[in-house]
This record gives structure tokens, C-alpha cells and sequence, in this order.
């Protein structure tokens, strides 16, 4: 009995911790979805984002609110820099040099990190402090850990609005239907680069959300997060199924659930290789993803 | 002196990881996955020069069997992904080959050492330590450059007569169109499995090489980074034509440790460098052109001569 309390429990945890995994899936899939390109620098949103968040948690009587709303900023501006930088000189090219044109960014805004968190703090990790630690909502047997439902509450209000803006407005129609076609977007009127340029902003918005999140409740705030951050949210991505943002809070949910109950299961030092055989065996037998239709190849 | 040995080896170890990764690049199949096969033919190599005493060709070689038998184990069930899936997959095997590598331990205990310091073999999260077959031997950081320099060779060698036969063609039809070269029956399937395996074969044996050289490993060595700056190297220098490997890789290893006086930059220096060569020259530093127009311009002088003795002959 008390084994399934605690396994129960690990699968409810894994769950509210996946929604930060599903957050930057998100961002993965924008992009993905828009341009079918992989942008290995999304990592850095995520840093940039968790680097915000924990100045702005030095600052007494900040509301937690404004923090998120600093992190997405700052993430969104890391966002702006890959689509000017990155991907606006190479639109014509092929999707690969783009893919290495961001891994040249990764590396050079993660190396410029380092030395500055270096350099200010002498070390690689710096405390985020975490507001709720310690508060505990009990549920019968269970217990819920306050800033992971934070965690929760914040991802389902920034999905939704997500969700809003793409299905009920304007900008949401011309998103969908760049993704669809871009020729026949500029045919019908639509600024494809401009839409393009929204997505990449709000994908880099959501990763800094994510930093936020992450560095909240791991209570550490890295230079290396970035690239955690860019393996986990693209092994989600793809293990929903690339390209839908359903796909992506489903990958982003399994791959929390299956982390925690992996580690609760066989062995903690084990855990990311479960995980990552678990992803390769998806991909093998259901390409499309866990969510996704698999799409017939015509000749 | 030593050091700039040592920058030699890393070198020549970079070029045949470069080569790895293009072996089934021209087949179409972009591989993010090499680190595993690299960390791999490393720890097998170093376990047996270390534990067994082996012969340190011999425990190279095995190291590269090692990466060419777990790339099968990977080729056979993904021969059907295609484009980013593929890469992805070989994202997600190699993480998981990582997180193996980096809690694996076995081994013997070892008598002289200091205290907390008295495993030989890989020893988990700790790192394989005392890889010392390069010092027990007796082989001086030179003579080591020598000897990946002729792997090297042999590498390069092998792709100049695979570029010059038919083989080549065929794999590049591949990348071009697969459903087009099944109809003019080229056998997909065999020759992208191969062409995957040689990959995993040179992976492991650069790995085995890079064990000896650093005389320390752990898992979080063979990180996606090392996976991604190979494929950049392919990415960088060209891939399409077999100069492009070499010459990326040779650029992207000696260039930041030419650049000393702003050493503690350099890596920015490489993200930097990686992103610029895209943004000016997307096709790769090298490309097909490229040779192409060298190649007339130093036979052109040569074909004339022959043309004009033999107009000669006729008069």
C-alpha cells in the first residue's frame, strides 16, 4: 500500500514538474512547426530567462509575477537576437546551416555567460531563492510541494493563452497559416517574416518563463541550465510528436513522469538513460511522436 | 614544445571523428549521435591497454569494432527515420550511452595509489583514471602525433579512393533522392547501414585514440556538444567533397589555440567562428565548385601540352 502511495505520489510530482519540460517544448515547436528548423540556441532563452529571474528575486518585495514577466523579456530579447542573427540572413539556405548557425550562437552567448557568472559570483551556481520552499498542500497521502502547483498554475495560464492568441486572433490565422505554406502566405498578404519574427519572440518568451520556473525550483540558477534545457525540451518535442503544441505538453508531462518513476524504480544515477531509451524506442516504432497523425509520403 | 604534440594528436584525433560523422553524411543520414560511439571505442580501448595490457593497436582497433557493432545497433532500427527523426534518435541513444558510461565501473583495485585514489578502470561518475599505456611504454606526445598522423592518413586515404569509385556516386544519390535510387537499384538499406557503420568504426577508433592522449575520461566527456561540434566540422568545412572534413577539422582545432593572446576566449572565438562561416559561406568553407575549379585550373596546363604534342604527331 505504501508503495503505491509513493509511486502515486512520484507520478504526481513528475507530472507537475514536467510542465516546465512541456514550456519549453512549446518554444521548441513554434519554431518547428513555423520554419522546420531546429534551433539548437533555444537552450539559451531558458538561461537567460533563470539568470533574470534570480536578480530579480534579489530585489525585496518584487512580486513573483513581475520576475516571470522580467524572465520572459529578457528571454524574448534572446529570442529576437536568433531570428535577426540566426535566421534572417539564412532564409534561403538549407535547414541544417541554420541548425549549426545556432549551435555557433549556443555556444558563444553560453560562453559569455560563464565568464560573467565567473566573474560576479566566483562560481558556477548561484542560489535562487524559492519563495515557497518548504510549503507543503497535503491531499489525503499525498503531498503537493507549493512551487511545483505554482509551476503548474503559470505554465496552464501561459498554454492557454497560447492557445487563445493562435486560434481566436488575426495573428494566430497568419501563424497558422505560414506554418501551412509560406509562399501562399505572402500571396494572400500575409508579412511572413514579421509573423515569423512574433513566433520566434513569443517561443523565447515561453523558454524564459521556463528559466524562471526551473531555477525556482531547483533553487540554483546556472550557466549550464541552457543546455539541459535544449536535450530535455527537444527529446519532449519530439516524443509528443514535433510540430503540435498538444504533442509538446504531452512529451513535456511523459518525460517528468517517466524521470521521477525511473529514478523511484531502478536507480536515480540511471534516470536520463531510461528516459533517453524510452524516447528512442517512441521513435522507432511511432516516428510521429506519442500525439501526431502519421503523415502519408506521396511520390 | 610537448604542447604543440599534443595539439597535433588532438588534431588528427578531430579529423578521423570528422570523418566519421561524413561516412553517412553522404548517405543522407546526419548523425548527432557520434559521441556515443567516440565514448565508447574509448572506454573499450583504455579498459583493455589498462586491465588487460594489451597491445595499443590492437585495443584501438578493438575500440573501433566496438563503435561499429553498437552503430549497428543503432543503424538496423532507424534505417527507416528519415531527416531530423533520424538525427534525433541518435541524439537520444547516444544521452543514454552517456549516462551509462558515466556510472559504469569495473575493474581492479589498485596498490599504489593515494588515498580515494586506488581503482584501475572506469570507476562511475569518479572517471577512468591512469591511463597510462603512452608512459609505461614509453612513448614520447611526439611519437604519439606520429602514429594518429598515419591513422589519419589511412582514413584520408580510404575516402580519396572512395570518392574516386562508384560507390561514392551511389551514396550521394541517396542523399539526393531516395526513391529515385531504389528505382535505378541501388540497395538503400545495405549501403546506408554500412556507410553508418564505417562512421561508428572511425568514431571508436578516434575515441580510442583520445583516451590515450587525455590519460583521463569520464562520462560527461562524450556530451551532445561533442557530437555537435563533430557534425559541425563536416557542417563547416564542407560536405561535399571529402576535403571539407579535413579541412574543418584541422581550422576548428588549431585555430583557437593559434589565437593565444586572447586564450581564455577562445571558445567564444569558436561559437563565433562557426556562426560567421555559416552566415558567409553556407555551403561549407570547401566546396564542390571550388575543387572542381582548382582541379581544371592545374590539369588545364597539363592538357594542353598533351593536346598540342598531339596535333603535333598528326602534322
Amino acid at each position: 500500500m505504501e508503495f503505491i502511495t509513493d509511486l502515486l505520489q512520484t507520478i504526481l510530482d513528475g507530472l507537475l514538474f514536467g510542465s516546465t519540460y512541456a514550456l519549453v517544448a512549446i518554444g521548441f515547436t513554434l519554431i518547428w512547426g513555423l520554419l522546420k528548423i531546429l534551433n539548437l540556441a533555444h537552450g539559451q532563452t531558458v538561461m537567460v530567462g533563470m539568470f533574470v529571474g534570480m536578480l530579480s528575486t534579489k530585489i525585496p518585495g518584487l512580486p513573483m509575477i513581475v520576475g516571470v514577466l522580467m524572465a520572459m523579456i529578457g528571454g524574448a530579447l534572446v529570442g529576437l537576437l536568433i531570428d535577426r542573427i540566426c535566421y534572417r540572413p539564412l532564409r534561403k539556405s538549407h535547414e541544417l546551416i541554420t541548425m549549426i548557425a545556432t549551435l555557433g550562437f549556443w555556444i558563444l552567448l553560453e560562453e559569455i555567460f560563464i565568464k560573467i557568472y565567473f566573474n560576479i559570483w566566483f562560481r558556477d551556481y548561484v542560489a535562487f531563492e524559492n519563495p515557497f520552499d518548504g510549503f507543503v498542500l497535503e491531499l489525503g497521502p499525498l503531498r503537493l510541494r507549493y512551487d511545483y502547483l505554482v509551476t503548474l498554475g503559470v505554465s496552464l495560464f501561459l498554454v492557454l493563452t497560447l492557445y487563445f492568441v493562435v486560434f481566436k486572433t488575426r495573428l494566430g490565422l497568419a501563424m497558422r497559416m505560414v506554418s501551412e505554406d509560406h509562399d501562399i502566405g505572402y500571396l494572400m498578404g500575409v508579412s511572413v517574416a514579421q509573423v515569423l519574427t512574433i513566433a520566434f519572440l513569443i517561443s523565447a518568451a515561453f523558454g524564459g518563463a521556463a528559466g524562471y520556473l526551473i531555477g525556482m525550483t531547483s533553487n540554483i540558477a546556472g550557466p549550464y541550465a541552457g543546455s539541459m534545457a535544449v536535450v530535455k525540451g527537444l527529446f519532449a518535442m519530439v516524443l509528443g510528436g514535433a510540430g503540435s503544441v498538444l504533442g509538446a505538453i504531452a512529451g513535456g508531462l511523459t518525460l517528468g513522469v517517466l524521470e521521477l518513476v525511473g529514478s523511484f524504480l531502478f536507480s536515480f544515477s540511471y534516470r536520463d538513460a531510461i528516459a533517453m531509451l524510452f524516447l528512442f524506442a517512441v521513435l522507432i516504432y511511432r516516428p510521429q511522436g506519442l500525439i501526431g497523425s502519421r503523415s502519408i509520403e506521396r511520390i | 614544445m610537448g604542447y604543440w604534440y599534443t595539439i597535433a594528436a588532438l588534431t588528427g584525433i578531430n579529423v578521423i571523428l570528422a570523418y566519421s560523422v561524413y561516412s553517412s553524411f553522404i548517405t543522407g543520414q546526419v548523425s548527432l549521435g557520434q559521441a556515443a560511439f567516440f565514448g565508447v571505442g574509448a572506454y573499450v580501448a583504455a579498459s583493455l591497454t589498462t586491465l588487460l595490457d594489451m597491445n595499443f593497436f590492437v585495443a584501438v582497433m578493438f575500440g573501433g569494432m566496438a563503435g561499429g557493432l553498437l552503430s549497428l545497433l543503432v543503424g538496423f532500427p532507424t534505417l527507416r527515420l528519415k531527416g531530423y527523426h533520424f538525427t534525433i534518435a541518435t541524439v537520444a541513444f547516444a544521452e543514454a550511452t552517456r549516462v551509462i558510461l558515466h556510472n559504469v565501473k569495473f575493474g581492479r583495485p589498485k596498490e599504489d595509489g593515494a588515498v580515494g585514489d586506488r581503482w584501475l578502470g572506469p570507476d562511475g561518475p569518479v572517471g577512468f583514471r591512469h591511463i597510462s599505456y603512452l608512459n609505461d611504454h614509453n612513448i614520447s606526445s611526439g611519437e604519439f602525433a606520429v602514429l594518429v598522423w598515419c591513422f589519419v592518413l589511412v582514413v584520408v586515404g580510404a575516402f580519396i579512393i572512395l570518392e574516386r569509385s562508384r560507390i561514392s556516386i551511389l551514396m550521394r544519390t541517396i542523399s539526393e533522392d531516395e526513391v529515385v535510387a531504389r528505382s535505378i537499384g541501388i540497395s538503400v538499406a545495405k549501403t546506408k547501414i554500412i556507410a553508418f557503420a564505417c562512421g561508428g568504426i572511425l568514431a571508436g577508433i578516434s575515441g580510442g585514440l583520445y583516451a590515450h592522449l587525455l590519460t583521463f575520461i569520464s562520462g560527461n566527456d562524450f556530451i551532445i556538444h561533442l557530437s555537435t561540434i563533430a557534425l559541425a566540422f563536416v557542417v563547416i568545412g564542407g560536405g561535399q567533397t571529402l576535403w571539407g572534413p579535413l579541412f574543418g577539422a584541422i581550422i576548428f582545432t588549431l585555430l583557437p589555440e593559434i589565437m593565444r593572446p586572447i586564450q581564455s576566449f577562445r571558445i567564444e572565438l569558436f561559437g563565433l567562428l562557426i556562426l560567421l562561416t555559416m552566415l558567409f559561406r553556407p555551403s561549407g568553407a570547401i566546396s564542390a565548385n571550388w575543387v572542381r575549379k582548382i582541379r581544371f585550373s592545374l590539369l588545364r596546363k597539363q592538357s594542353v601540352t598533351n593536346l598540342r604534342s598531339a596535333t603535333n604527331k598528326e602534322n
